[in-house]
């Protein structure tokens, strides 16, 4: 097990050096300049030269790539170019707020459509699972900076029962505080997650169900509640699993519409402000983190895989 | 696509009354883009006087922030989101497809590396694609069209590969192959019929994702340029007007709902006829 | 879990219930018609003390640092955390930590006189060494400060030496009318903070900034907001303010939600929200000059457009009243501009020819020219919403003499690009807008010929001459009369098509007041937040 984990971590390394090499040359043949955004008519062009010099904007494209590697092969992710702060602190602040956003939304979709799903399938056709059904068609159909913005109405302004904007209220730290602040953002992301797993999860359901486990349980006399909790459950998470474990490489950059109007200070806001203004060392930093999460989840994803079905080998 | 796959397209229908539904906004939306030239106004005049104006008798729709008349606005930027939505897919559709079947029909070191280099695409964060992208080029109906088919083929290519290897496993290849056909000829004349099923149904999520992307590129600001209009740029100009101007928001909000649900709607209906086993009475 | 299927259709029919109900909600409230003045008319009440003020930035900041801003939202929190030297609204001088500035008679010495019992937020005094520290770091290229060639005479620096604990010296190597436009963008930094720092820009001492002005930093979430709480040693009195708070919001229409939700009490608004806001009867909304012209641009280097009839032409067949109320909704919000100084800054003129709209005449000069089947191509920054708009009308009105446009919306990178190319001939006409504050010589990077933003690449000597000319009168009226022909220039030539004066649109909570002593102020919203108090 530990030498298969060894081996797909191995292989990761020149997939990661790929994936900089790309995103690098991306960045550097777009007509963009990093500078731009700090120029104004004020600015002699003797200043904005000696900016970029600053910068190490003037040096041919492939020494910048080479410096910055460099640099990353000793933990330094370099400065942001511009504020000049460290691109691994700016990171590392703003993590936190993106993987506990986009985790708990995935965690309550999951926790929501294990048993929505199973209720749309045991109760096919009905009204139940039609309605049921028709939502997570809504759900996967929606615009979501739509949906943010008219729960913010809503909510925030008409209803005047959530906040509108931000991770905390000015001043206070308490969990809480955050809590609230989650919440609409939370209900645009699960809702969502929430429609493409249910529909996963009933469709599963269903085909477990005319298995012959399931009768050959059912003629034991098992209550429907037995069989589904102890054996059709186990099944039907596997691809639940999968999924999960591919959504790991989104955790990062898959919130950046619902974190730009909620104003959420995640890694999502960060890198589109970073793109936009081709500010490099950050989108290269967040893009190594992002590819590391997709490499990692898929292999989690498989582990779980074999842990939950002994049959299958990673 | 034999007399029975028909068939069963056909049963689905019948019992999913959704489908029907669907079928029928979509024919509207799409005769409404082809006859959008028999709008009652222009739809890019702008008169600043008659600004935000709601649903009347004079313009269905009311007006937008120009003044200018909403209704022919949604249908000229109809035509334009599902000329979007479809060129899209067909651009992602046709390389997923073509990059699929090569992958997995040749298998191997070619496999490998193709494989291996839609996963980087799919690590790099999209938005950063769709950014440079957009600057790259010049913001417009073609670029979006083009970024959306972009970022999109990466999931459909997987599919394919995936159902290419075990297509290229069944006696019908086999056949051919050891009579001697090219693997070119093999490829379309075989694989992809028999793969067929999976291409609708992932074409038809990709019509349905490409319309709900080029409004997420018209929110970042990348999307279809003034004067065109697509649902999305619509919806996303609405968004400041939202208590003084609802219906602005309302329309094409509803229309790419409707649009995008269909479109999955049919693309449920596919699948589950296409695998009958999975999902009997 | 029933429970959030119910929801979620609740969810919709809310909505539908809601906006219907808001439109109710708003109606009836007289809208204070056509004085948007008016209700900024603060009488000002008994400054209370406490309180805080919310207000909101689109970005997060970037160095804090007053030597290298310039971007809007740190040149914003710069304003608070920094007093400058002294600041000019309106040709009127307020003297901040400085108390007097005298020029010699031959203008080629100034001396500074600093206030007494000046103190940094940390308690240590502020003296002459930190403003000539703070210059001599400006002009250190090491440093590379974009405020370096304000100091730079003819190629050559300017000189500060301290006298004593509150005067400072400078020494002009050539005669310049414009060094008051230089000084008045200082506001000094600690040297007993900095003076060891290699490089000032990438210091971290830039993470717990330490000022002179009316509030102190606290801290800074990033992605959340800033910070500031009250300086009670401001030299300008206790702030009557606690703190002051920047957030960070990014997404316009999400912030005017927060405005209207109370989660911020301070912001700019577009022309387009005005009505919206106002109609809620809780803020006061100032709309004023922001010293700021937005102008449309002829690209010589295209051929059809050398020709300075068909220039005219075009400015004649234009419509400056209904440019600005298509881009900007009202009169209100923008008044036509007939020259290319704004009001404030000195020597505008006021009676340039203004190119009162005519179809007709615009049709003659373009048969006379030879070019009635004219096809321009028209740049502008997409993501700009009143150039949208005005692209629009543009293309909409020059069709009625014959002339047709086709757009080309730029994203502000490649627009940047292309116009800033001497060689550029990918566009013939371009939107633009500046603010160049109170000195015109600080306009001469856009006309002079070899300078880098003339955007319309005209070139005349003689043109040229008149802008190095002004630039070292002394004597006022004669400067008047070059600057004055300078406009009068341009306006002939219609290098340059000058729309508006436009004006921004502050909207600030009800309960706040002593905003007419604060100040308003062209991109930091306000130049003095200690004036201001809850009522």
């Amino acid at each position: 097990m530990y030498q298969v984990i060894g081996r797909r971590l191995l292989q990761s390394i020149p997939m990661l050096l790929f994936i900089s090499i790309v995103c690098f040359a991306l960045i550097k043949f777009a007509p963009g300049d990093p500078v731009q955004s700090f120029v104004t008519p004020n600015m002699k062009p003797e200043d904005v030269e000696r900016m970029r010099h600053s910068l190490g904007l003037d040096q041919p494209n492939y020494v910048q790539y080479f410096l910055w590697l460099k640099h990353l092969l000793t933990g330094d992710f370099g400065y942001s170019l511009v504020n000049n702060r460290p691109v691994l602190e700016q990171i590392v602040t703003r993590l936190p707020a993106t993987v506990g956003l986009m985790g708990a939304s995935l965690v309550i979709a999951v926790i929501l459509a294990i048993p929505l799903g199973m209720i749309a399938a045991l109760n096919r056709n009905r009204f139940v699972d039609k309605l049921l059904n028709l939502i997570s068609y809504v759900g996967i159909s929606i615009p979501t900076f739509w949906l943010s913005i008219l729960l913010i109405y809503v909510f925030a302004v008409q209803l005047h029962l959530l906040p509108s904007m931000g991770m905390r209220t000015i001043g206070q730290d308490s969990f809480l505080d955050i809590v609230k602040h989650a919440v609409l953002p939370c209900i645009v992301l699960s809702f969502s997650f929430l429609s493409v797993y249910i529909r996963y999860v009933r469709s599963n359901t269903i085909g477990q169900l005319k298995e012959d486990y399931v009768q050959i349980q059912y003629a034991f006399g098992s209550s429907k509640l037995r069989i589904l909790f102890r054996h059709v459950m186990k099944n039907v998470l596997l691809p639940i699993i999968t999924l999960l474990g591919m959504s790991f490489g989104d955790l990062i950059t898959g919130a950046i519409i619902t974190e730009t109007v909620f104003s959420w200070p995640g890694l999502g806001s960060l890198g589109v402000t970073a793109a936009f203004g081709f500010d490099y060392p950050i989108i290269m930093g967040i893009t190594m983190f992002s590819s590391l999460m997709l490499i990692v989840g898929n292999l989690l994803a498989d582990i779980l895989y074999s842990v939950v079905d002994p049959r299958i080998k990673v | 696509m034999n007399k029975t796959r028909w068939k069963n397209i056909y049963s689905e229908l019948k019992s999913n009354k959704l489908g029907y539904v669907s079928i029928a906004f979509l024919v509207i939306f799409i005769f409404a883009g082809i006859f959008a030239f028999l709008a009652p106004y222009d739809p890019n005049q702008i008169v600043v006087q008659d600004r935000l104006q709601a649903p009347s008798g004079v313009h269905f729709f009311g007006t937008d922030d120009y003044g200018r008349d909403y209704f022919s606005r949604a249908l000229y930027g109809g035509r334009v989101s599902l000329m979007v939505g479809f060129l899209a897919m067909i651009i992602a559709t046709g390389l997923g497809t073509t990059i699929g079947t090569i992958s997995g029909y040749f298998g191997g070191l070619l496999d490998n590396m193709l494989m291996r280099a839609v996963d980087i695409l799919m690590s790099i964060p999209a938005f950063l694609i769709m950014l440079i992208l957009s600057v790259y080029l010049k913001p417009g109906v073609g670029t979006v069209i083009l970024i959306i088919g972009l970022l999109t083929w990466m999931n459909t290519s997987r599919l394919v590969r995936a159902e290419t290897l075990s297509a290229k496993e069944r006696e019908f290849v086999l056949y051919a192959k050891v009579s001697g056909q090219s693997s070119f000829k093999i490829i379309i004349k075989h694989i992809i019929p028999s793969i067929l099923p999976t291409v609708i149904v992932s074409a038809t999520i990709n019509i349905a994702s490409a319309i709900l992307m080029e409004s997420s590129l018209s929110f970042l600001g990348l999307g279809v340029q003034q004067p065109n209009s697509t649902w999305g740029s619509m919806l996303n100009n609405a968004q400041g007007y939202l208590s003084d101007a609802p219906h602005l928001a309302i329309f094409p909000g509803i229309f790419i709902l409707l649009t995008v649900l269909s479109f999955n709607v049919l693309g449920d209906i596919f699948r589950v006829a296409f695998e009958p086993k999975l999902n009997q009475r | 879990m029933r429970k959030r299927t119910i929801f979620t259709s609740a969810l919709i029919a809310l909505t539908l219930v809601t906006s219907a109900c808001s439109k109710q909600e708003t109606a009836p409230q007289a809208s204070p018609a056509g004085s948007p003045a008016a209700s900024a008319a603060a009488q000002s009440g008994t400054p209370k003390n406490g309180g805080s003020l919310v207000m909101a930035v689109t970005t997060d900041p970037e160095v804090i640092n007053p030597i290298y801003a310039g971007d809007r939202t740190t040149l914003t929190i710069d304003q608070a955390l920094f007093a400058p030297l002294f600041q000019i609204n309106d040709g009127k001088k307020t003297f901040y930590l400085a108390d007097s500035l005298t020029a010699s008679p031959d203008f080629l010495t100034y001396t500074l006189k600093l206030k007494n019992n000046l103190t940094w937020h940390d308690g240590q005094k502020l003296t002459a060494d930190d403003v000539v520290f703070t210059i001599e770091k400006i002009l250190d290229e090491k440093q590379h400060s974009f405020l370096r060639s304000s100091f730079i005479i003819g190629d050559k620096p300017v000189q500060v030496k301290k006298v004593d604990d509150t005067t400072v010296e400078f020494k002009l190597p050539q005669v310049t009318a414009a060094f008051e436009g230089a000084l008045v963008q200082v506001f000094p930094i600690p040297k007993h903070i900095f003076e060891n720092e290699a490089d000032i820009e990438k210091s971290d001492k830039n993470n717990k900034p330490v000022g002179s002005g009316p509030f102190k930093f606290k801290e800074y979430k990033q992605g959340e907001y800033v910070a500031l709480d009250r300086f009670d040693g401001y030299f300008g009195g206790k702030p009557h303010l606690d703190s002051v708070i920047y957030r960070v919001a990014k997404d316009p229409n999400a912030s005017n939600l927060a405005l209207q939700n109370g989660e911020i009490n301070l912001k700019l608004i577009d022309p387009q929200d005005y009505k919206k806001i106002n109609d809620t009867g809780k803020f006061t909304t100032i709309p004023y000059f922001e010293g700021r012209l937005a102008y449309m641009v002829f690209n010589l280097n295209i051929d059809a457009l050398k020709k300075k009839e068909v220039r005219q032409a075009i400015a004649y067949a234009l419509d400056k009243k209904q440019i600005i109320e298509a881009s900007y909704t009202s009169l209100d919000f923008a008044d036509p501009a007939p020259s290319i100084l704004t009001p404030d800054t000195l020597y505008q003129a006021k009676d340039i020819n203004p190119y009162n709209t005519d179809v007709n005449k615009a049709k003659e000069l373009l048969k006379a020219a030879g070019a009635d089947k004219l096809k321009l191509r028209l740049a502008y920054i997409n993501s700009n919403k009143a150039q949208t708009s005005q692209a629009l009308y543009v293309q909409q009105k020059l069709k009625e003499v014959g002339i047709e446009v086709e757009l080309q919306p730029l994203d502000s990178a490649a627009f940047s690009k292309k116009a800033l190319n001497k060689d550029n001939k990918d566009f013939d006409i371009s939107f633009g807008g500046y603010i160049m504050g109170f000195e015109p010589d600080a306009y001469k990077s856009l006309y002079v010929s070899t300078e880098q933003y003339n955007y319309s690449h005209y070139s005349n000597k003689d043109f040229d001459t008149l802008w190095n000319q002004a630039a070292i009168e002394t004597d006022t009226a004669k400067r008047a009369e070059l600057y004055k022909k300078i406009q009068q220039v341009v306006a002939d030539e219609m290098t340059v098509y000058p729309i508006a004066y436009t004006k921004s649109i502050i909207a600030i909570d009800k309960k706040y007041d002593g905003l007419k002593e604060a100040v308003t102020k062209p991109v930091v919203m306000f130049e003095d937040l200690s004036k201001i108090f809850i009522k």
